[in-house]
């Protein structure tokens, strides 16, 4: 699995390669985790990823939930249509968060609705 | 007890119903023999005949249909095969079964008789391999399945080392969506922060709510390979066997603690606050908001299922007699006068809450009759089986091969309409089979398939319907028309006619080319009734036809027959009612016009000469003309045609009234209409009047 991560001020952008499956999850996690560890405000970008399996969605569920629990946000932004796919598929878009998350906004919730948030899923 | 004669009237119609269903389950079958949905059906209708005739005092009936049933759900059990003498001898029974139904001894009891052996041997042959195999052996046709369509609740949490034993649980709910409808809503809460997460663990699970006929077991067998080291529970939560009155759409509440989800104390703590129910729960902390949203899942897809449910039920459910409808268009149609008078009084009185009024009930008037005149309405394939049995007996009497097609089955007309084109349709396709389609050797020989097909079909267009009938057979011979014409003395031997023309012979009195005289067509009665019948509809029937390669007829008519749209004229003090469908423009006469003409009527339309008929002439009204009058350019059969009247009004609706029998041999009025001030205008039969014109 390839990774791409850049710093800037307090941000870093963790950008993941083309497909995410059971093979990959555990480097996803590592990546994952050190990306959160180096920054206060953490963007993943998915442009890359066409397809990603439903362990990977726990690794990023699990990293949104650290997150939150460490005072830090985590988003994903530039889902492609095989990503948006699998989360309706495995049953993970939903209406309201998870309350654990409080303020900051649970990654699954189907923002599709709203405006000017075309860039961020 | 004295049996009431409107239940047997109603068993009646129901029975014709059913026969009629019966006769095309039937010619289906014979094309698709293990077609086990027209089994089934086949069967299902024997059944109610049987079951509601022994109800009603039609024993005869009753005990007939019985071995018929018999044998077919022996058909069901794959006991006995569906042959051409099995589908022979039940259509024959259905006929036997219509003349019964007529009562006063209009079956043949011999035929009964001999009929009924037949099945009982059928049924026997059917018996000597296993009886058990009867019963067991019967196929779930798919609307069998609708009625025993479930809802289930799926709860399933697999192993977290589900993947260990190379399962995808994606896969697992992909399997379950292939059952029926399906929702999925995946729990996230065990999740665990990414230093306790083991990245090949599995912690999700899933709430799965599920609409399928396909049973219970259908479901476990998806999860057979992991149930064992699963949590999996499978409850019903909806049943279409439930009648809709006695099942209570569950509330959010109720769901949730039905599920584990949620204490009943928390639901009543949560109820004494009155806050949107599920934001409390989730407020409060009772329980994670996606249980909320699985348990909003469930409510939305059982409140789905349920009214499409009930919208099929519903749809199939109401019978009324049509003479209580024929009374509704009546009184619909008064009222459709009434209305014109109250806008033409608030129009005159120039009282602005008067016209408010009077706006308002013309648009509900129009809207009560659109939905009025649309109950009337039947889908014209109602009668595609009756016509396929017909092509079906005559090809076998006839000893021809002939295949209908029909197409626009939906295309929906007035009941009235349907009924009256039942005889002109049966004398055309008979004709295209007796004098059409050729024998099978014949049409070999000319290098065409031996089988001839005929195609029916019905096309809305506008506020019209045009009926096709088109087959492939060996067309018309315009010779030999020409030639019976001459010797029947309706065209002169030097006459230079159109192909239109000549084949509009057809249409004529007392015509027939048909060289030998056979008990389907030919006896010279024929299309010339076809035609009046069809013009008394007010519709138009058309001829075409190549040599060799087949003839077309196409019938137009119009969508209804109690209101039509139409042109309101007036000659003199009267005025008169023109159906629009027939109208293609109006132009001005003047008086210099009818010089130029040099007494002949003929008017100039944009430099083609256009015959009219000065309707005043006609008429033999008093009075003279005004020097500008107005000629209505109608279409005929593709012919213009003028009328020549003093002004054109306007167009208006109008409501049809029969002009009763004294006014029967009146050439050239069709009936009356009431007008607005109460006044009566006399509609004119356009085709008659330019015929005699």
């Amino acid at each position: 699995m390839n990774t791409t991560f850049n710093v800037s001020g307090d941000t870093g952008t963790l950008a993941l390669s083309e497909s995410l499956t059971i093979e990959d999850a555990a480097g996803l996690k590592e990546a994952v985790g050190d990306a959160l560890t180096s920054s206060a405000n953490l963007t993943v970008d998915l442009s890359a990823v066409d397809a990603i399996d439903l362990c990977c969605l726990q690794v990023l569920c699990s990293a949104h939930r650290t997150a939150v629990s460490r005072d830090k946000t985590l988003m994903i932004i530039n889902p492609r249509d095989g990503f948006r796919e699998t989360i309706r598929e495995t049953g993970y878009l939903r209406h309201v968060g998870c309350v654990d998350t409080g303020d900051h906004r649970c990654l699954w919730v189907d923002r599709s609705v709203e405006k000017a948030e075309c860039e961020t899923w | 007890m004295v049996m009431n004669e409107q239940h047997k009237e109603a068993f009646r119609e129901e029975a014709y119903e059913l026969l009629a269903e019966l006769e095309s389950a039937l010619l289906e079958l014979e094309e698709n023999p293990d077609n086990q949905e027209m089994i089934g059906r086949t069967f299902r209708a024997m059944h109610t005949i049987k079951g509601s005739g022994a109800m009603f005092g039609f024993t005869d009936i009753a005990e007939f249909t019985h071995e018929v049933e018999t044998v077919y759900d022996k058909v069901r059990g794959g006991l006995v095969s569906v042959d051409k003498s099995l589908i022979d001898s039940t259509l024959k029974s259905c006929d036997l079964i219509r003349a019964m139904l007529g009562g006063a001894g209009g079956a043949d009891e011999a035929e009964i008789r001999r009929l009924k052996d037949v099945f009982m041997n059928m049924a026997r042959s059917g018996t000597e391999d296993s009886p058990e195999k009867a019963k067991t052996g019967s196929a779930s046709s798919p609307s069998e399945n609708r009625s025993s369509e479930k809802t289930y609740r799926i709860r399933f949490k697999p192993a977290q080392d589900i993947y260990l034993t190379g399962t995808d649980p994606i896969l697992l709910l992909n399997e379950l969506r292939e059952l029926g409808e399906c929702r999925v809503v995946a729990h996230l809460n065990e999740i665990p922060p990414l230093d306790e997460l083991n990245p090949e663990f599995c912690y999700t699970y899933w709430d799965i709510i599920l609409t399928t006929s396909r049973g219970d077991n259908a479901i476990r067998d998806v999860f057979i390979f992991v149930e064992e080291d699963s949590e999996l529970r499978i409850d019903v939560i909806d049943e279409s066997s439930l009648p809709f009155d006695q099942v209570e759409q569950k509330k959010l509440g109720h769901i949730l603690v039905e599920r584990g989800d949620l204490t009943a104390e928390d639901m009543v703590k949560v109820l004494e606050s009155r806050k949107l129910f599920g934001e409390l729960v989730v407020e409060k902390g009772l329980a994670e908001p996606s249980k909320i949203e699985a348990a909003l899942v469930e409510q939305q897809q059982v409140r789905e299922v349920r009214q499409r449910r009930q919208t099929t039920e519903t749809a199939s459910s109401i019978r009324v007699p049509s003479d209580k409808l024929d009374t509704l268009v009546n009184l619909v149609g008064e009222l459709v006068t009434v209305q014109a008078r109250l806008t033409q009084t608030a129009a005159f009185r120039n009282d602005p809450h008067l016209t408010l009024i009077a706006e308002e009930v013309e648009r509900l008037t129009s809207e009560l009759r659109d939905s009025t005149l649309n109950i009337r309405m039947m889908p014209f394939g109602s009668t595609f089986g009756k016509f396929k049995r017909l092509v079906r007996d005559l090809s076998d009497d006839l000893g021809k091969e002939v295949e209908m097609i029909t197409e626009g089955a939906s295309t929906e007309l007035d009941k009235t309409v349907i009924e009256r084109l039942n005889d002109p349709l049966v004398h055309i396709i008979r004709n295209s089979i007796d004098h059409g389609i050729e024998s099978p050797e014949v049409r070999e020989a000319h290098g065409k398939p031996r089988h001839g097909t005929v195609r029916l079909m019905a096309e809305h267009s506008g506020d019209c319907v045009f009926i096709t009938i088109q087959d492939d057979g060996a067309g018309l011979d315009k010779d030999a028309i020409r030639a019976k014409a001459i010797e029947r003395r309706l065209i002169s031997e030097t006459a230079e006619l159109s192909e239109k023309e000549l084949f509009g012979l057809i249409f004529a009195p007392g015509f027939s080319t048909a060289k030998k005289i056979t008990g389907v067509s030919g006896r010279g009665v024929g299309m010339d009734v076809v035609k009046q019948a069809i013009e008394a509809l007010r519709g138009a029937i058309e001829i075409s036809s190549r040599k060799g390669e087949g003839t077309t007829i196409t019938i137009r008519l119009p969508l209804t027959l109690a209101i039509i749209e139409s042109l309101l004229v007036k000659i003199g003090n009267d005025r008169y009612v023109l159906p629009l469908s027939f109208v293609e423009e109006c132009v001005v006469l003047t008086g210099r016009d009818i010089e130029a003409a040099h007494g002949k009527d003929l008017a100039n339309v944009r430099g083609h000469m256009v015959p009219y008929v000065p309707l005043r002439k006609r008429f033999e009204l008093k009075g003279d003309a005004p020097d500008i009058q107005q000629v209505v350019i109608t279409s005929i059969d593709g012919e213009r045609v003028g009328l020549l009247v003093d002004t054109v009004i306007g167009e208006h609706q109008t409501v049809i009234k029969s002009l009763g029998k004294v006014y029967h041999n009146v050439h050239g009025i069709s009936g009356a209409t009431i007008l607005g001030d109460g006044t009566v205008a006399l509609i004119l039969d356009i085709p008659q009047l330019v015929k005699w014109g």
